[in-house]
């Protein structure tokens, strides 16, 4: 068996008495496309913020294609390759476009401050390679025309993928989407969907991601993880994870008794 | 924009790599410039502009490098500090220390010659020993940087300006505890301790060399040099910071320091440590804080005091960088320019220059909120008809204040200063719209300008590509 892209054994965290995750496992294989599904306020996020290291999970373990990431910070989880998307967009909104991918695309650069400043060819051809990769993450993702607008100015679905981009250019193995979809038409959807799906080959990265359109999920996802108040539910394919009375349970809540119970 | 994008980076830094001795040469031009200008500066303009202007000139190359500096932490990162004047406070005494009783115990100061420099002359062992006290105490306010940044920067917005404000108190009133300077006679027999106790309290430190004085090669009755080519040492200056702050905005530390303006956490996540760079951009900030700071102590008609450089010292720098565009190197450099000229030509004007400065900031503050250019720099500004436009207006408006107080002046003669001062902002008005007006007109082009005259077109049409042709 190979190493998996993305490995977390038995997470849990709890802000005081509320545990936000409780004994969270997953496994993701290289180029997989794994979706984390449940109500609001399960803690999907909450699932995020513990593998790229906002939190630090109170047990358990996450590894990076068998690296251990337990204790890093963002940053350098980031350069170990996990990158990340935000629900609430988080751009760099007064940069341009090209500036914000570039920023991301930098910071595996080798040219130190003194380099930079004295601008020696190494650094020269780095900031090249920079600009020039930049630009070809825009085209992928169709934003190239964009380049030179400041971020801020993007419209919505345009600026949910230039975050892509951006995630994309730190070079991950895995990417962490986080409702990549959210807020767009059926057209937007259909258009990065089909995105989503071409990524992983061609950038050869495992894909996991949090959303809210069952159709999505359900479609694309090869293996999905249910979350309900921090508990994992259900883990499976798509169908079975579908059928499951549990998942159904969160959903729509359970009939009758449960009702004449309370 | 072709190829394969899942290239790695690395792979691709092969492709393209320049001359060794072309880059070489590329890195070092601006720098030579930068010289050359500062050179003319001090043969052809400062001899022409006499020593009030000359003194102005000065000034504002110093406020220049103090703004700058800011810039870096106020503007690039993001990260609010009031207490640039403290690392000014600090780099200002380290050098003063050096040059005062470093000359008179390396036997380069006559002692007796109070506060008159005896070597002078270009490059002459006084100045090689003026460079290296604003090296040294760029590198003492950088190590204080360092001390101050390390714990606090973890802290944000209002929290971190507390502690850099704290920290510039706290300067001010070590130093106001110091002894008086020990005078010349015996300094050469004092210990470097005791010269570090002895900076002369909140009598200010008398008697350091005037380096920085706009009058060069003097000569004194035995025909001896006396003067020194300050405007030439401190432009220099100018330059180098200028072009490191503009190499940084565009290089990947730059974006990571202001991604982390931008969005701290996003910064994290794309793999910027940004305490790291938050540190850098401190500690650099500080060192040109005391070059700026070392400038001053040896700048001529100023004695350095802690009261002079106390909290209101700290807020000029950061109103010169607020109101020229947080970010913006060529805005800041304007407004330190603007902004230290202002008040020394309405000195004349006393009771008004307050208000009327003031004025002056409120009026900047509604118009362009985020500053004179924002994040962007002169060239990047767009659309450009649309600056070109306002620059004219600017000027029309300037021309009719001019010419409307100058009839109240003398046509009416009613001479009160409040009309003088006014009719003076709009001389200044009237001239640097011009300026800004020829400018954009040059950006533009000309002929652009006379069919954009006639077509208007769209504020869109440009369509903005500036960055593919860098670096």
């Amino acid at each position: 068996m190979t190493t998996p892209a993305l490995e977390a054994k038995h997470l849990a965290l709890a802000f005081g008495g509320l545990k936000a995750v409780d004994d969270f496992s997953i496994s993701v294989p290289p180029r997989a496309l794994h979706g984390l599904i449940g109500p609001n306020g399960a803690g999907k996020t909450t699932v995020f913020n513990l593998l790229t290291g906002v939190y630090q999970a109170d047990q358990g373990d996450i590894f990076l294609a068998g690296q251990r990431l337990n204790g890093k910070k963002p940053s350098a989880i980031a350069q170990a390759g996990l990158a990340r998307t935000f629900q609430n967009i988080r751009l760099f909104g007064e940069l341009s476009v090209l500036d914000n991918v570039r920023t991301a695309a930098g910071v595996r650069a080798k040219s130190g401050l003194w380099r930079s400043l004295l601008r020696t060819p190494l650094y020269l051809a780095e900031e090249n390679a920079i600009v020039e990769r930049s630009l070809d993450l825009l085209d992928v993702l169709g934003i190239a025309h964009r380049a030179g607008e400041q971020a801020k100015s993007l419209p919505y679905g345009d600026q949910r993928r230039l975050e892509i981009a951006r995630a994309l250019a730190t070079e991950p193995k895995v990417l962490l989407l986080d409702e990549p979809v959210a807020g767009m038409n059926t057209q937007e959807k259909h258009a990065m969907r089909s995105l989503i799906e071409s990524l992983r080959s061609r950038f050869d990265v495992a894909i996991f991601l949090i959303e809210h359109d069952m159709g999505l999920v359900m479609d694309i996802c090869e293996h999905i993880t249910v979350l309900d108040h921090g508990v994992t539910i259900a883990a499976g394919v798509a169908g079975k994870v579908q059928q499951d009375p549990k998942v159904i349970e969160a959903y729509l809540g359970v009939p009758d008794e449960d009702e004449a119970a309370s | 924009m072709s190829g394969d994008p899942a290239r790695l980076l690395a792979a691709r830094v092969g492709s393209y790599r320049p001359n060794a001795i072309v880059a070489a040469l590329r890195s070092a031009f601006p720098v030579v410039i930068g010289l050359v200008i500062a050179l003319l500066l001090q043969t052809m303009i400062a001899p022409k502009l006499g020593p009030f202007y000359a003194k102005l000139l000065l000034d504002i190359g110093i406020a220049i490098v103090l703004a700058s500096s800011l810039n870096i932490v106020n503007g690039f990162a993001g990260q609010f500090s009031i207490g640039h004047a403290g690392f000014m406070m600090v780099g200002g005494y380290a050098a003063a220390l050096i040059t005062y009783y470093g000359s008179i115990k390396f036997g380069w100061l006559a002692p007796g010659a109070y506060g008159v420099e005896v070597h002078g002359g270009f490059l002459g062992s006084g100045d090689a020993l003026f460079l290296f006290s604003c090296v040294f105490g760029g590198v003492v306010a950088a190590v204080a940087g360092l001390v101050v940044g390390l714990p606090s920067l973890r802290l944000r917005g209002d929290y971190l300006a507390i502690v850099t404000l704290g920290f510039g108190e706290i300067v001010r009133v070590l130093v106001q505890q110091t002894s008086d300077v020990i005078e010349p006679a015996k300094a050469a027999s004092a210990s470097w301790l005791d010269a570090a106790k002895a900076l002369g309290g909140p009598l200010g430190f008398t008697g350091t060399p005037t380096y920085v004085s706009p009058t060069p090669w003097l000569e004194d009755a035995s025909g001896q040099q006396t003067g020194h080519a300050g405007i030439f040492f401190t432009f220099a200056i100018v330059s180098i910071l200028l072009i490191a702050c503009y190499r940084l905005k565009a290089s990947s530390h730059g974006r990571a320091l202001l991604a982390v303006r931008e969005n701290e956490i996003a910064a994290e996540a794309m793999g910027v440590n940004t305490s790291r760079a938050k540190v850098v951009a401190f500690v650099m900030a500080a060192f040109f804080a005391g070059v700026g700071g070392a400038l001053f102590a040896h700048e001529v008609g100023v004695t350095l005091n802690p009261k002079e450089l106390g909290f209101q010292k700290s807020i000029d720098i950061v109103i010169m960088v607020v109101l020229g565009g947080m970010g913006s190197i060529t805005g800041v450099v304007l407004a330190a320019a603007i902004l230290t000229l202002l008040p020394e030509l309405f000195r004349e004007f006393a009771e008004y220059r307050m208000p009327v400065y003031a004025l002056a900031l409120i009026i900047v503050m509604i118009v362009r909120p985020k500053g004179l250019l924002g994040i962007q720099e002169l060239w990047e500004l767009h659309p450009r008809e649309r600056f070109l436009k306002g620059s004219l207006i600017g000027a029309a408006v300037g021309l009719v204040f001019w010419l409307v107080l100058g009839w109240l002046r003398v046509g009416v003669g009613w001479a009160d200063s409040l009309i003088v001062a006014f009719s003076q902002i709009g001389a200044l008005a009237l001239i640097m719209g011009l300026a800004g007006a020829v400018l954009f007109a040059l950006m533009l082009g000309w002929a652009k300008v006379v069919a954009g005259w006639r077509a208007r077109p769209s504020a869109k049409a440009e369509v903005v590509h500036r960055d593919k042709e860098a670096p």
